[in-house]
């Protein structure tokens, strides 16, 4: 008996930390997939829709336009802010004057998205932008920018990369601190080159921090919503929205919570698939 | 061998140097809008600068402009309250949990800890709409209570794992000895749990204070009336709410203080931070 009470009161300690998840998350996510069955305009009591929501994505236009340019932003961000940034650590790490770069590199990601989007799109504007008017300078006249379908995502994406980018090439710096030297001496004394050495014994040496690295930029590629919402409102028209500005079109200015909850549910999907090998990696525990 | 090492070397260099160019760019940019006075942003050629006699009063004016009359000053209080709130609230709750998790007796601890943790797992996406109508529901929508109830409970699950992580490198001894000395749970807790547990805060504050200082999506979606900074940015930006372009760039380099002020100060504890939650 003494052992029960026990137990409960220790419980108390998990409460609150229980009771203000369920509120904003656990609730929420069952409730969100529950409105991605319904069709609700918010007004009229909501009715089941079956699977029309999760058919619309798939063959709405704009929606598979804004899938198309989320993976677009993922496969952007994989390459220009994980890859690249793994790229110039190797070489900053071969470089004597490093932390004049470093801090270069690291002042865009001590600023918001959202900080960074204005910059942005006051530097690329037509009107009065700062690289219009350099260029007209030289003599050069260039085209709009920003308001461009056919480039504005890829030049978004290059703001992101602007911003993104110095976090990861720090953790890529203390992540090549921190492994051993001896197996890389080893190996050149061995006879392996440079790049050998890198791809053979550093890569894998430095799993750990990319995968953590990889995971964050996956998560935050894939809810992509600040940089391209501020630039351009996912303009003109929707041709530059991502699936996370769709989502907050459809609910919040259109009223169709469900098509907006099932957009909702294939963001969450494609964040669990893009991170289940770093979620199990948590799941380890560190008991020891 | 020692000559190509040197061409190497300057090859690295210049290429560096040139993307540090591209990477200034814009930060050049905006420091020469701000420069102007909105008249003379609109009459002089933008890479052209104003009288320097002028320039200080030009920041100045600019500054008070945003924070004054585009009311930014107000936005930036909201922000501050609300990012206080969920680094030191999810902080604080999230203290006891790990607590509890790995010193106290709880049955089964790793349930207790995943059903928390799947919070983090999912976009944040997923909550937005439930929680709109929720607040609504409890007339909780378009007040700071909300918000700051939404936001500190975004901030729990990470919070929750930072401190069960730190959690484990204290040794249970202490908390054993303080048993035997007759130190009940809650005394332990307060006493000798939270003192010992500072990194940890450290690390959960600068995260989830910048989290949610950089939040525009909530402060979008739950609130008229209380804006949060980047919310307040982005509406002033738009082509109806629009104030003079060196106005705009003064509020977003004031919104940006906060944060960088946080980094410098506690660069170390956000390295280790990461590094914290990337496993072994």
């Amino acid at each position: 008996m003494e052992r029960r009470g026990k137990l409960r009161t220790d419980t108390l300690f998990l409460i609150p930390a229980m009771v203000f998840v369920l509120m904003s998350e656990l609730v929420p996510i069952v409730y969100t997939t529950y409105l991605g069955f319904m069709d609700w305009d918010i007004i009229n009591p909501p009715k089941w829709a079956g699977i029309s929501n999760y058919v619309k994505v798939f063959s709405t236009p704009e929606l598979i336009n804004a899938l198309k340019n989320t993976i677009y932003w993922v496969l952007g961000t994989l390459i220009f802010a994980v890859a690249f940034p793994l790229f110039i650590a190797a070489l900053l790490n071969r470089v004597k004057r490093r932390t004049i770069f470093k801090l270069i590199f690291f002042i865009p990601s001590t600023l918001s998205p959202t900080v960074a989007a204005i910059f942005w799109r006051r530097t690329l504007a037509s009107q009065k932008g700062a690289l219009v008017s350099l260029l007209d300078l030289f003599g050069v006249q260039i085209q709009p920018i920003l308001t461009n379908p056919q480039i504005n995502t890829f030049v978004m994406i290059g703001v992101w990369v602007w911003q993104f980018f110095g976090i990861n090439l720090i953790l890529f710096l203390v992540g090549l601190e921190t492994i051993p030297q001896e197996p890389v001496e080893a190996a050149m004394i061995d006879g392996a080159n440079p790049r050998q050495a890198f791809f053979r014994i550093i890569l894998p040496l430095l799993k750990p921090i990319s995968m953590l690295v990889i995971a964050n930029a996956l998560i935050n590629s894939i809810r992509m919503f600040d940089i391209p919402w501020v630039m351009i409102q996912g303009g003109p028209g929707r041709a530059s929205e991502t699936l996370a500005i769709s989502l907050y079109r459809e609910s919040f200015l259109l009223f169709k919570m469900g098509l907006g909850s099932a957009i909702a549910v294939v963001i969450s999907i494609m964040t669990l698939l893009a991170s289940y090998r770093y979620i199990l990696t948590l799941g380890k525990g560190r008991r020891a | 061998m020692k000559r190509y090492m040197h061409f190497d070397k300057a090859l690295i260099y210049s290429f560096l140097i040139i993307l540090s160019l591209i990477w200034i760019f814009p930060l050049v940019s905006m420091i020469i809008v701000i420069f102007k006075s909105p008249d003379e942003f609109n009459s002089l050629h933008y890479w052209v600068l104003p009288p320097i006699k002028n320039i200080l009063k030009n920041i100045g004016s600019n500054i008070a402009y945003a924070w004054v009359k585009a009311k930014i000053g107000m936005n930036f209080i909201n922000s501050l309250i609300f990012a206080f709130s969920a680094g030191v609230g999810s902080a604080f709750i999230a203290s006891m949990g790990g607590y509890a998790l790995v010193h106290l007796k709880i049955k089964r601890p790793q349930s207790w800890f995943f059903g928390i943790f799947i919070g983090n797992l999912f976009p944040f996406q997923m909550f937005l709409i439930p929680l709109y109508l929720f607040l609504n529901k409890l007339g909780l929508y378009d007040t700071r209570t909300g918000l700051i109830i939404v936001y500190v409970g975004i901030c729990v699950p990470f919070a929750l794992f930072v401190y069960r992580n730190y959690a484990y490198t204290l040794p249970g001894e202490i908390f054993d000895a303080a048993k035997v000395d007759g130190a009940g749970k809650w005394k332990s807790f307060l006493k000798i749990f939270l003192p010992m547990s500072k990194p940890a805060f450290a690390v959960v504050f600068i995260f989830q204070f910048i989290w949610t200082w950089n939040d525009l999506l909530f402060g979008l979606i739950l609130t008229e009336r209380y804006r949060p900074i980047m919310t307040a940015l982005s509406k002033l930006q738009g082509a109806r709410g629009g104030v003079p372009v060196t106005i705009l760039i003064a509020g977003a380099l004031i919104a940006s203080i906060p944060t960088i002020i946080v980094l410098l100060s506690l660069q170390k504890f956000f390295v280790r931070g990461f590094t914290l939650t990337a496993g072994k």
